[in-house]
């Protein structure tokens, strides 16, 4: 991959592997990820790439291989785990806010409590990310009293609140209902065009194709194909993926 | 009355309120008719049940746990003519019993008798005595020396005549009682404290006046710790209690009409007799009528004279605090064991610490409460004079945690993982995002689930006066012993603690309110 080299290398995947018993999900991922990618990953359901995201910050833990974050190994037992989930931010599919908190606390929560920032410095961090996304006059909500966009927009800028250098987004846009899948997608194309690096699984097809710079296909638990979007779409190899696009696209 | 008007202020819950007249109402119909059958019966000469000590095969016989009487009565129970034996755990109540013609007579010691009698004109004793006995003071048996320094002690009180006085001023004739009360004597006590345990429900050997414990035994300790230069505590406990508790170091000696018995002296030595007494039958006479005392007389003997109410509001002041503190102790080590178990669900690791909490988890909740609290004071603390407060809001407060544990559990378990990952990958630590997103959540789905424990937890703290504390039972049950009077110390105890748990209850659903606004706003 010509074009990254003289970009910072983020996260370096060797060997990993994660099994369920007897269930092996992930049968050895090796890739790099620089900064400024953008990376979808797309796949039939239980090929592992949900799970390949949630090892990248140690959610799942793996059963073999290394992930180097910055430089540093992530799966040594001695790493404090949680200083370096500070820099990688992660969205889920089900957004999980803080039903106890106002969207203001749910933001600042983080950053306060890890002393990152003041309560004063966080509020104000807050109100631009909130402006960010869209959602300045939901401050002193509750979640439940959002729509599933607005709850997916607020779980992004709670990630944002942090800072990271990466973020993670697990199917961000599977639970939504479809009128408001455009909202969250045209979020993370907006953060995608402001240079964060990301990592992507997802079903929407066409914002891989549009914004990412790299596609991944997995299949039984291993990357099956990987292209520029282009090359990916429009001129796949493996069978397995040629009949997975015939499906979806 | 007094509690009726506690209700009546609480007008904004009308229904309540309505239930609880009701409930109050039928108890006092009940209570007032209880006595007018009793003056019913007199139109003929009616026989009494027992007549002689032959007669009581076949009967109900009712004695006080633990007593000679209890041992002699024994021997008649599940003979062939069915006699039944029943054991209370004070005279007092044998004697209720016996007046609610629950048994057919009571065997109790004479004097004691004398002095049920005295107070219930309806009762008489049989001519004809069941057994002679003596009493003496128990010592442990790894404490000769003490046995010793008051058999010297009794020899001199009674070379004096001192002895001779306190109980002509106890258990003589009307002339004398009341006549040679023992006034302590202003002597150096260079030798520590004497604790002498007792049962204060045992007229007159030990009793309470004015909310302070007297009798023949406590005067005879006075004047033997006198001589021995020692300051005498004396504590009240059951009666069946008062050989372990000398056993096992709580107590010093026990003072409390003790019959020296064969099986005792297997367990505990025995000072020189002091006294002899009588096993007596007492049994209720039919044909005497009962003189009808009005509620209000009947308040006023329960709760105004000699102040007997002050029993309630102390015995209210010890409930409050040991729940208070169990409580807290509970939730404290209910959330830590809680905490442990779901860390360990989640992430497999703190084995030991797990497996720990599940034994304790089992037995805790395998066994009854009052077991523990005894355990706690007569075995754990057995060889340490541990407060009796401290040793209950220890027991209740294990016993709390044992629940709230496994109440908390549930409610860690009922949040999604999906919170307690997005806390996570935030950066925050396990105890941080349990602190901050996972346990607020969780108390709010079990609070209702918590509440009903300390509910539970504030009425279970009844058990207290097993170890001899003062709670709001124990309260009611020396009202009781004093008064003869069953119906209103027993409601009164029941209405305070309703009051409590309502209290409770009102504090608990208004935070429940508060909680449940702030997710919906």
């Amino acid at each position: 991959m010509e074009n990254n080299n003289n970009r910072q290398i983020l996260l370096e995947v060797t060997d990993l592997e994660k099994h369920f018993g007897e269930n092996k999900v992930l049968q050895g991922i090796n890739t790099t990820v620089s900064k400024g990618d953008v990376i979808a990953i797309v796949g039939p359901s239980g090929c592992g790439k949900s799970t390949f995201l949630r090892s990248l910050n140690l959610l799942e833990e793996p059963t073999g291989g290394t992930i180097k974050f910055e430089g540093v190994n992530i799966t040594d037992k001695t790493v404090n785990i949680n200083k370096m989930r500070e820099k990688i931010g992660m969205v889920f599919q089900q957004f999980n806010l803080f039903p106890n908190m106002t969207i203001k606390k749910n933001i600042t929560l983080a950053p306060v409590k890890l002393g990152k920032m003041s309560q004063e410095e966080a509020d104000k961090k807050a109100d631009e990310l909130l402006l960010q996304v869209g959602l300045p006059d939901k401050a002193d909500a509750y979640p439940s009293t959002l729509s599933g966009g607005q709850k997916q927009r607020i779980a992004i800028a709670r990630s944002l609140a942090m800072q990271p250098d990466i973020m993670l987004f697990d199917e961000p846009t599977s639970a939504l209902d479809p009128e408001m899948v455009g909202e969250v997608l045209s979020l993370m194309k907006q953060l995608a065009n402001d240079g964060m690096t990301m990592i992507i699984v997802t079903h929407e097809m066409g914002f891989a194709r549009e914004v990412s710079n790299r596609v991944m296909f997995f299949y039984d638990g291993v990357i099956a194909e990987e292209s520029a979007p282009k090359e990916f779409f429009d001129n796949p190899k493996n069978p397995r993926l040629k009949d997975f696009l015939s499906k979806v696209l | 009355m007094q509690i009726m008007s506690t209700f009546r202020k609480r007008a904004n819950k009308p229904l309540a309120v309505f239930l609880y007249m009701t409930l109050i109402l039928s108890l006092l119909i009940t209570g007032c008719s209880n006595k007018e059958s009793q003056t019913e019966n007199q139109a003929e000469s009616l026989p009494l049940k027992v007549n002689n000590v032959d007669e009581l095969e076949g009967k109900v016989i009712g004695v006080q746990l633990g007593t000679t009487g209890d041992v002699y009565v024994t021997d008649y129970e599940g003979d062939d003519a069915g006699t039944v034996v029943d054991r209370f755990n004070k005279g007092n109540d044998a004697v209720h019993a016996l007046k609610q013609d629950k048994v057919d007579a009571v065997v109790i010691d004479e004097e004691p008798a004398k002095a049920f009698v005295a107070a219930n004109p309806e009762l008489v004793i049989l001519e004809e005595e069941f057994a002679n006995e003596d009493y003496a003071i128990c010592v442990s048996k790894d404490n000769p020396q003490l046995t010793a320094d008051i058999n010297d002690a009794l020899a001199k009180l009674g070379a004096d005549g001192t002895l001779d006085m306190i109980k002509k001023n106890y258990t003589g004739t009307d002339e004398e009682k009341g006549q040679y009360p023992y006034i302590k004597k202003d002597v150096p006590r260079p030798n520590g404290t004497l604790v002498v345990a007792t049962n204060g429900a045992f007229k007159p050997y030990e009793y309470y006046e004015n909310g302070v414990m007297t009798g023949l035994d406590v005067d005879m300790m006075q004047a033997v710790c006198d001589e021995l230069g020692m300051e005498l505590k004396m504590e009240d406990m059951e009666f069946e209690s008062i050989i372990s508790a000398v056993q096992s170091g709580k107590a010093d000696a026990g003072a409390a009409g003790m019959t020296v018995t064969e099986d005792r002296l297997k367990n505990i030595d025995f000072t020189d007799s002091y006294t002899n007494s009588k096993q007596v039958i007492l049994v209720k006479d039919p044909n005497v009528k009962v003189e009808k005392l009005s509620i209000v007389e009947k308040f006023k003997q329960n709760f105004v004279e000699d102040n007997r109410w002050q029993y309630l509001t102390k015995g209210l002041l010890n409930t409050v605090l040991i729940a208070f503190f169990a409580a807290l102790i509970g939730i404290i080590l209910g959330f830590v064991i809680a905490i442990i178990r779901s860390w360990h669900d989640k992430h497999g690791g703190l084995v030991i610490a797990n497996f720990l909490c599940r034994v304790y988890l089992t037995v805790v909740r395998g066994t009854p409460a009052m077991v523990q609290l005894l355990i706690i004071y007569y075995v754990i603390f057995a060889s340490v004079n541990v407060n009796k407060i401290l040793a209950a809001v220890i027991a209740f407060g294990l016993n709390s945690a044992a629940y709230v544990a496994e109440i908390v559990r549930s409610g860690i378990m009922s949040i999604d993982n999906g919170q307690f990952e997005a806390g996570r990958s935030l950066g925050l630590t396990f105890t941080q995002t349990m602190r901050y997103i996972v346990l607020p959540q969780a108390f709010k789905n079990v609070l209702p689930a918590l509440a009903n424990e300390f509910i539970v937890l504030i009425k279970e703290t009844s058990i207290s006066g097993y170890i001899g504390l003062g709670d709001l039972t124990k309260g009611g049950d020396i009202i009781r012993s004093t008064t003869y009077e069953a119906f209103l110390p027993l409601l009164a105890v029941a209405a305070i603690y309703l009051v409590i748990v309502m209290a409770l209850t009102a504090g608990v659903n208004r935070l429940e309110r508060r909680l449940s606004t702030d997710g919906k706003q």
